[in-house]
């Protein structure tokens, strides 16, 4: 597709910039005397709807849509996101799965449809009831093989932790796949830095709670900045070993995170990626500026959800700070 | 053969009108549709809006201005078109390419900036003459090349 087609769709998306959250308003909604106080400097501002607080979840679901629909609207070609809604498919997958499973063996019923995530390239509803019926037909075949494998696990072993990583391994497949399709290299670039974050948290556990070869085979995937086989061999050899081996790679500034805590490596995961982002507020005719605004807004809810959870449960001002993730604005 | 000198001026002259023509159409087509992204989601922002996406348009009034000059000297205009050697008729079209080529990319390349300049408006809207002043930049080459174009086409009177 040629650039100069994102012209209308580049010009909403830098109006709409100006609407996000900036890290003065994160500063003055940390300095909040209280939890009340929060939610109503969020309701002047136009971030909340009035009443909306009293069912907050519903209020982020509907901001990610809401923000879904203005891309839909706007995008010559919704394709180019698929490579981030899928892993809100694999979720929706997992989450199915794991309802149906457990009705069956154990007899609960969970509310799948509550844990069910959006924007995502396939009706959630869809995956249910096919998972339900067991007929996979109109289901695309990257999904129906992923469940077959991970309903196979469930069934057979009943281990939910191996099924997770099979699923989560296949996330990361099918993200790079899409991000090769979009022939888009920001958006490769997006995935390649969401992908080794996403090895690097699974390397870091596992090496932590001693897991064989076999489960790093499975979980681990391979990516141009992070060879799969050089990771198996480093988180092998423990912790130390492993934080060695990423020295020497792109990732190396987050060795002192990871030293730190794992909520530590996590955040400086999502500042990595927000700092690789704003490249794009200075690109006016591609997809870029796009991307950027979807993640950039997922990134504000985010932490909005910790800072008004952080409220609610009266941490200190300081440690909230610590938590938030950089912004795009 | 003393037909086809006329003939070769004239299409010099055509193609500075058309070639600078297309450009324009392409850069004011190109900045519309940025301004329209921004003007949909804050319309106070359009007079500000609207001289960024003018500014490609310059270069077909220049291509148009070019191809008048040629076909009014050559007599095309009035109804007696001169008779041209291929070699007169070869050099008017060779004095309109400037304004053709240079009209044609500039344009295009002044959209592209402009479209960078519609998003500094979008979010710092007291940063506009700054905004404008980048494009208009641009604007130096098409001057240049029509300036070029008319000093070549008055030299061959």
């Amino acid at each position: 597709m040629k650039e100069t087609t994102y012209a209308y769709a580049v010009g909403r998306i830098r109006a709409n910039e100006l609407s996000l959250l900036t890290m003065l308003d994160i500063d003055q909604l940390i300095s909040a005397d209280s939890y009340r106080s929060a939610i109503t400097i969020l309701e002047e501002k136009g971030w909340l709807e009035h009443e909306a607080h009293e069912d907050l979840d519903r209020s982020f679901k509907a901001q990610e849509l809401k923000m879904w629909h203005l891309l839909q609207e706007i995008s010559p070609d919704t394709s180019v996101f698929d490579s981030l809604l899928v892993r809100n498919d694999f979720h929706n997958i997992k989450a199915s799965l794991k309802s149906f499973v457990s009705a069956q063996l154990m007899g609960t019923n969970i509310h799948e449809e509550d844990h069910f995530l959006l924007p995502c390239t396939i009706d959630p509803n869809k995956i249910h009831q096919a998972i339900i019926t067991r007929n996979y037909d109109d289901l695309p075949a990257f999904v129906s093989s992923a469940i077959l494998a991970t309903y196979e696990v469930l069934i057979r072993t009943a281990d939910g932790q191996l099924a997770d990583i099979m699923l989560d391994a296949k996330t990361m497949e099918e993200m790079k796949l899409r991000a090769a399709q979009s022939k888009s290299t920001f958006i490769e670039d997006v995935v390649e830095i969401l992908c080794v974050s996403a090895n690097i948290k699974i390397a870091l556990r596992a090496a932590k709670t001693g897991k064989d070869k076999l489960f790093l085979e499975t979980a681990l995937i391979s990516m141009k900045s992070l060879k799969k086989d050089s990771l198996i061999e480093a988180t092998l050899k423990g912790n130390d070993e492993l934080i060695h081996y990423l020295i020497s790679t792109p990732f190396s500034g987050a060795v002192e995170a990871m030293k730190t805590s794992s909520s530590a490596f996590e955040k400086w995961c999502d500042d990595f990626l927000m700092a690789k982002l704003t490249k794009a507020k200075y690109v006016s005719l591609a997809v870029d500026p796009l991307i950027a605004y979807y993640i950039a807004k997922t990134t504000e809810i985010k932490n909005i959800r910790i800072l008004l959870s952080c409220k609610h449960n009266h941490v200190a001002s300081e440690s909230i700070k610590e938590r938030m993730r950089k912004l795009y604005v | 053969m003393n037909d086809y000198g006329i003939v070769l001026a004239v299409f010099g002259a055509v193609l500075a009108a058309l070639l600078a023509g297309i450009g324009s159409a392409k850069g004011v087509g190109l900045v519309g549709e940025a301004v329209a992204g921004v003007v949909t989601e804050d319309p106070s922002k359009f007079s500000k809006l609207l001289i960024l996406q003018l500014l490609p348009g310059t270069q077909g009034l220049y291509g148009l201005l070019t191809a008048v000059l040629a076909m009014s000297q050559l007599g095309v205009l009035s109804g007696t078109p001169a008779t041209l050697t291929l070699v007169q008729g070869f050099q008017y079209f060779i004095a309109c390419m400037p304004i053709a080529f240079v009209g044609y990319f500039s344009a295009i390349m002044q959209a592209k900036t402009a479209v960078a300049a519609v998003g500094i408006v979008a979010k710092r809207p007291d940063q506009s003459g700054k905004a404008i002043s980048l494009p208009a930049m641009v604007e130096t080459y098409a001057i240049l090349a029509l300036l070029i174009s008319i000093l070549a086409i008055n030299a061959l009177k």
